[in-house]
């Protein structure tokens, strides 16, 4: 019963449009420089959270030396959580790229072994 | 065998933009603009509409590509975002203020074209935000049920039910045109 429809719907549904090409250009910029922004963000987030937490190191440190002994505790503490953050910070970073990295080599591989087949005439 | 391994290059794509890679991610932009484009155009019925359509879900894609655990994920959770846009772009606007507006659109857009094809658009615009996302991950972008049951989140057997009786309200819409 559908059969007509759907080979009318495959005809009409399949034709690509032809883009407007200066607005499609317009738009492809607009996106990278979307991009750009959101990169730009995450880096100054990422710098700003180590700079604090480093400075929260600091100011530890700094407590250290100069508190009473009541006080000395908290500020070793604080030190301690300023220290361990800019190493998880880094950890987080260092993990997240290696997992990038590694798919993106497997992916290379998976790329040249379907070019290898592609040349050895395998159809799938 | 050579789709298998653009399908493999798509990822590597998205794997390279998910790295932070702006060369990647712009070849990711050009692969798949005229797909959405397409697919906007006819689910709106509005060129303007269809690149303002394009242009949020790559806001979208962009603050959330991170959060895609699999790049062979990428189509059908692209095209999710895009569906969720369109269907927004719907309810902003009151649905019969939008129909005859696209209705209009599609009437001076397809002068050119034969009559039967303007009925059929026409027949398509009248189906619900449900059964022309159906219709259109089907015949424009040409998924299998398995993808579009993953786009969707639906269940197959519930793509094909759903998807037979688009296909019999669009036979009966057309004829009646």
């Amino acid at each position: 019963m559908n059969i007509d429809i759907e080979s009318k719907l495959n005809e009409l549904l399949k034709m690509k449009d032809d883009l407007d090409e200066l607005k499609s250009e317009k738009i492809q910029n607009q996106i990278i420089e979307d991009h750009d922004k959101k990169l730009k963000k995450v880096k100054i987030i990422y710098y700003f959270w180590l700079v604090a937490c480093i400075l929260f190191m600091f100011a530890g440190i700094y407590g250290i030396e100069h508190n009473s002994e009541n006080y000395k505790l908290l500020a070793l503490f604080m030190a301690l959580v300023g220290f361990n953050s800019t190493i998880l910070m880094k950890l987080w970073y260092w993990i997240a790229n290696t997992k990038l990295s590694v798919l993106q080599e497997l992916k290379q591989l998976q790329v040249q072994i379907a070019k290898m087949g592609l040349k050895n005439g395998k159809t799938d | 065998m050579a789709q298998k391994q653009a399908k493999i290059y798509h990822e590597l794509l998205v794997l390279k933009a998910q790295a932070g890679d702006r060369h990647a991610f712009e070849v990711l932009v050009k692969v798949w603009e005229t797909s959405f484009f397409s697919y906007a155009r006819i689910y709106t019925g509005s060129e303007p509409a269809a690149w303002d359509i394009v242009q949020e879900t790559w806001l979208v894609i962009i603050r959330k590509l991170n959060s895609l655990s699999h790049p062979a994920r990428f189509k059908s959770w692209a095209f999710r975002i895009l569906n969720n846009k369109c269907a927004d772009y719907f309810r902003k606007a009151s649905a019969e203020r939008k129909l005859k507006q696209t209705i209009a659109e599609n009437r001076n857009h397809n002068d050119a074209k034969n009559l039967k094809n303007e009925m059929l658009q026409h027949a398509i615009q009248q189906l619900t935000t449900e059964q022309k996302t159906l219709v259109l991950l089907r015949f424009n972008q040409e998924m299998s049920i398995l993808e579009i049951s993953k786009t969707l989140r639906i269940p197959e057997g519930t793509v094909k039910s759903r998807l037979h009786r688009t296909l019999t309200k669009l036979k009966l819409l057309y004829q009646g045109d």
